[in-house]
């Protein structure tokens, strides 16, 4: 039978034991954790050529406006997301950050979002399409996002959303 | 007479021409004379099994399973479902209950694979929740056994190479006499 003697040796020995194993299961926990990701979703408004540029302005009434809609999911699960399409005047109908605009909803968009997906709605023409049907100025044309909660089961705004000012000419 | 037979077969060739055009337009359905009260439920119905069918996908996504193909058929089912909504508010009720059931099925579809997904997933985590707590430590005693008999062979290395250093200093002690 060998006999257990705690030398200098031995204890060396233990101690580095010790240190291996903790190492090794520090390593192999933080290798099972999940990334963080930074949860956000975000909505955008591209011009008629896809840049961040050439946003029409001053149109006719019944003219195209042509838009690129975009979303992005950085929820970390899949989400269902809507956009509404909604035509306000002189800033009397502006969003805030947890309020929706009282505007009415010129068009709906729905959509599911897997985790880190970025999708651009499409309309007839393939960027969206609006058509404005009265002349006026500072027209605002207001793009929400929301989102759907699955506990209560309805689609919650989500603070995000962008506008475009628009005369329309008769 | 021969005339009125006429009419009546050119009516009936009419009524079988354009309720045969009709078909294709709702694919693989055909819906005719459907209340608008009809449409409006099964338009219900297929916006709530797509509710539930997207419950199902977060459920799978949570325990680790891929839903890349589960988005797209929902997707899918949104679309149709989007269809059914237009028709309805175009007064197309037939058009409306045809899409509202294609989408309802494709949600349905979703549920019974996210199903499968999550068991999946759940079944793959398990097998590597095994495989991380067998190898841990089997890795943990191989070190610690590679540690120890290492340190062994070390010490038995050096004790060796001292007891060397012995003798050799003794023989040379021993030559010094015999020289002197």
């Amino acid at each position: 039978m060998v006999k257990f003697e705690l030398t200098e040796d031995t204890a060396v020995l233990i101690a580095v034991g010790i240190a291996t194993v903790l190492v090794l299961g520090m390593v192999v926990t933080a290798a099972m954790q999940p990334k963080p990701v930074e949860h956000f979703r975000a909505i955008y408004v591209l011009g008629p050529k896809h840049m961040a540029s050439g946003y029409p302005t001053k149109v006719r009434v019944g003219e195209p406006i042509y838009v690129y809609v975009g979303v992005y999911n950085s929820m970390g699960r899949t989400e269902l997301v809507r956009v509404l399409i909604k035509v306000g005047a002189n800033a009397t109908s502006i969003p805030s950050g947890t309020k929706p605009s009282s505007a009415p909803t010129y068009a709906t968009y729905e959509r599911f979002l897997a985790g880190n997906e970025t999708y651009e709605f499409e309309g007839p023409g393939d960027p969206v399409t609006i058509r404005l049907d009265k002349a006026g100025m500072n027209w605002e044309l207001i793009f929400e996002l929301w989102y759907f909660d699955e506990i209560t089961r309805s689609y919650m705004f989500t603070g995000n959303w962008c506008q475009l000012w628009l005369n329309v000419t008769g | 007479m021969r005339q009125l037979h006429l009419a009546v077969l050119f009516t009936f060739m009419l009524f079988i021409g354009l309720f045969s055009q009709s078909l294709p337009a709702y694919g693989q359905y055909s819906y005719v004379g459907v209340a608008s009260s009809d449409a409006r439920k099964a338009i219900d119905d297929a916006r709530n099994a797509l509710y539930i069918a997207y419950e199902s996908v977060l459920d799978a996504e949570r325990a680790g399973a891929d839903v890349t193909k589960l988005v797209v058929n929902l997707n899918t089912a949104l679309n149709l479902l989007n269809k059914a909504e237009d028709y309805h508010a175009r007064g197309d009720n037939g058009g409306a209950l045809s899409y509202a059931t294609q989408s309802k099925s494709i949600a349905d579809q979703v549920v019974i694979e996210a199903g499968q997904s999550k068991a999946q997933a759940i079944e793959a985590a398990n097998r590597q929740r095994i495989i991380v707590g067998i190898s841990v430590p089997v890795i943990i005693i191989a070190i610690c056994v590679g540690l120890f008999y290492g340190w062994k062979l070390y010490s038995q290395k050096s004790r060796e190479k001292i007891l060397k250093m012995k003798v050799r200093a003794a023989e040379e002690a021993k030559k010094e006499e015999t020289h002197g």
